[in-house]
């Protein structure tokens, strides 16, 4: 049987086809796979494009491995210049340090076309798109378009015709009219295979197909389209995807065109191709981004039998301001951290399913104090409670200082080098450094979260059965601009392992 | 009269040769994907025009063209893109602009166009 080495990239895992003008603003926990900021093998001809991610687990920054053609890409990141974690990438080359580009000129010369095509946003991402050049369709397109989607119903019922064979319906010229909502439905994708591929042309529109998953086990290509041989213009999604050997927020197998579109996505998967916008491209890919969060999913789960005594509720309230940097209108909203797939609706009390305030900034919490870690299942239960009159997604971290890691797990979690490039910086202490031991995704208003998942550490170590304290990070993102808040928030809890 | 045709991907070429053959039904066409190859083609053969997609493997279609030009500096350019990204940059470089789709009647407006302009110049 043949071994086939499995890659992993922010924006493809896999490219033999075109890039260009395309970036990536994905979170990736992956130290098994391949895996390259952008892309994680290249065969093809990349162009005009860049990464930004934690270069932590990556084998590169931009890519893992390359028998192609890059031209003018980069991965930037905020690390100091002499840290020694990037002379283990395979890519040391493509990194730009964000520090060093601060004027449009620093990024025309590395040769991004900021007249028309990107736009420094003086946030993260560094570069976005144009807003009024962020449009590929013609109004002719539109005028060519047989099929008119506005409902989930609709979106439903022209996917089941596509994978039904329906002939008309792969090769229509199909024009979404509205965003739409999925309700966190399972989806199936639009060409679950090869033969059924949609081959017309898709004209989003602008719009977003938002709210839904695909984690049954039986699809193996996941993604808002399964295999996809058509053009896609104008389309964003939105969504959760989960095991399958080939993953892609818009597209798992891309043999068409996609143009102007973006994925805001978060992949659970171990042992597949995964990429934030398109799992494998053939074809050709220009003018579009993926952003969230992608990482090997936990071991699997077992019933969690936990004693619900010792409740000590800590109710908080802060008044916040975004970051200063952040300006208002022109930030670029994206999604830094993708929604926590775990996370449910308040149940009971009706007190706590109130509307966002508009008064200000203003977040409240709740959680227990003391949580219980099960190694078996891979969860800490703390029932956090981000109540409905927040007007911030909540992100938790549980945290141990770098001292208390060494004496709780023997060593930080990072790997040698890691530690050893970060023990060379200036300031580094170990009471005062942190290593995240466990992390949601984000919390909204109104939801509630009964774990936290404990990250894998670099180097692999674990926390041995025992009583310990830590510390509780909260990070804050306005709901509607996806801002992150100046104000960070932590506080003392004892954990329980077992 | 000779034209070059390089595109990006199949696809596109699939879309865009019809309307080229009509267009100039006369013109030996030579197809590539790969642009290195046509470079190639233009050292050891007459050119006379050359029809491109912006978006080409190893180098973007004004690259491609400059490419060209440099051999034979005769060889009449028009660039392939989906919208008017390019299209100030294109005019500036005297070389054609269509988008796509791709008509045979507005690629030889385009084509008659930069030919005048060329002429104008001279």
């Amino acid at each position: 049987m043949q071994s086939q080495k499995k890659r992993v990239g922010g924006f493809v895992a896999e490219n033999s086809g075109l890039i260009r003008d395309c970036y990536s603003i994905l979170k990736l926990q992956d130290k098994k796979r391949i895996s390259g900021g952008f892309v994680g093998q290249n065969n093809g001809s990349i162009a005009k494009s860049y990464a930004f991610c934690p270069t932590g687990s990556l084998k590169g920054g931009f890519l893992a491995a390359n028998t192609g053609n890059i031209k003018d890409c980069f991965f930037f990141h905020n690390e100091a210049q002499n840290d020694r974690r990037f002379a283990r990438l395979a890519d040391t080359a493509m990194g730009r340090s964000l520090q060093k580009l601060r004027a449009d000129e620093d990024f025309q010369t590395l040769g991004f076309d900021l007249e028309r095509m990107w736009q420094r946003t003086g946030s993260i991402p560094p570069l976005g798109f144009t807003p009024e050049n962020w449009r590929a369709a013609h109004e002719k397109d539109k005028a060519e378009a047989t099929v008119f989607i506005g409902t989930a119903r609709e979106l439903l019922a022209f996917a089941g015709d596509v994978n039904a064979g329906d002939t008309d319906a792969r090769s229509a010229c199909v024009c979404l009219t509205a965003d739409i909502n999925l309700g966190g439905k399972e989806w199936t994708p639009i060409g679950t295979d090869r033969s059924r591929a949609f081959t017309g042309l898709f004209l989003g529109g602008g719009h977003t197909v938002s709210n839904f998953k695909i984690q049954n086990k039986g699809i193996d290509n996941k993604g808002f389209f399964g295999f996809f041989r058509g053009s896609l213009y104008d389309l964003t999604v939105d969504c959760l995807l989960g095991e399958g050997p080939c993953c892609g927020g818009i597209a798992a197998y891309n043999e068409g065109e996609i143009r102007c579109c973006a994925a805001l996505v978060s992949v659970s998967n171990r042992e597949g191709l995964v990429g934030g916008l398109v799992g494998v491209n053939e074809g050709e890919v220009t003018c579009s981004y993926a952003a969230g969060r992608l990482a090997a999913a936990p071991p699997p789960l077992i019933p969690i039998l936990l004693g619900t005594g010792m409740l000590a509720l800590l109710t908080v309230i802060l008044v916040l301001v975004p970051w200063p940097w952040q300006n208002g209108d022109n930030a670029t909203v994206f999604a830094p951290v993708p929604y926590d797939e775990d996370q449910v609706p308040i149940s009971g009390d009706s007190s706590q399913q109130l509307t966002p305030r508009t008064d200000g900034n203003f977040v409240s919490f709740q959680f227990e104090r003391e949580i219980d870690v099960n190694l078996d299942t891979g969860k800490c239960t703390f029932n956090f409670k981000n109540p409905g009159d927040s007007n911030h997604n909540i992100v938790v971290q549980l945290q141990f200082t770098d001292a208390q890691a060494i004496r709780v797990m023997g060593s930080t979690g990072r790997t040698s080098q890691e530690q050893q490039a970060l023990e060379a910086m200036n300031g580094y202490s170990a009471e005062t450094y942190r290593t995240i031991i466990a992390e949601s995704g984000a919390i909204r208003p109104g939801y509630e979260l009964s774990d936290l998942r404990l990250t894998e550490q670099p180097n692999g170590a674990v926390i041995p059965p025992g009583t310990y304290n830590a510390m509780v990070y909260l990070l804050f993102y306005d709901i509607n601009t996806n801002n992150r808040a100046m104000l960070e928030s932590q506080l003392p809890v004892e954990i329980t392992v077992h | 009269m000779r034209i070059l045709a390089v595109f990006g991907t199949q696809g596109n070429m699939d879309a865009t040769l019809p309307a080229i053959r009509e267009a100039f039904p006369q013109a030996e066409l030579v197809p590539f994907i790969d642009p290195l190859l046509a470079v190639k083609h233009c050292l050891s053969q007459k050119t006379d025009s050359v029809v491109c997609d912006y978006t080409l493997r190893i180098m973007d279609g004004i690259q491609l063209i400059k490419s060209l030009q440099k051999q034979n500096s005769e060889v009449l350019p028009i660039l392939i893109e989906y919208r008017d990204w390019h299209k100030k940059d294109a005019r500036n470089l005297g070389i054609g602009y269509l988008e796509r789709p791709v008509s045979a009647p507005a690629l030889r407006q385009v084509y008659d166009q930069t030919m005048r302009s060329r002429l104008e110049e001279l």
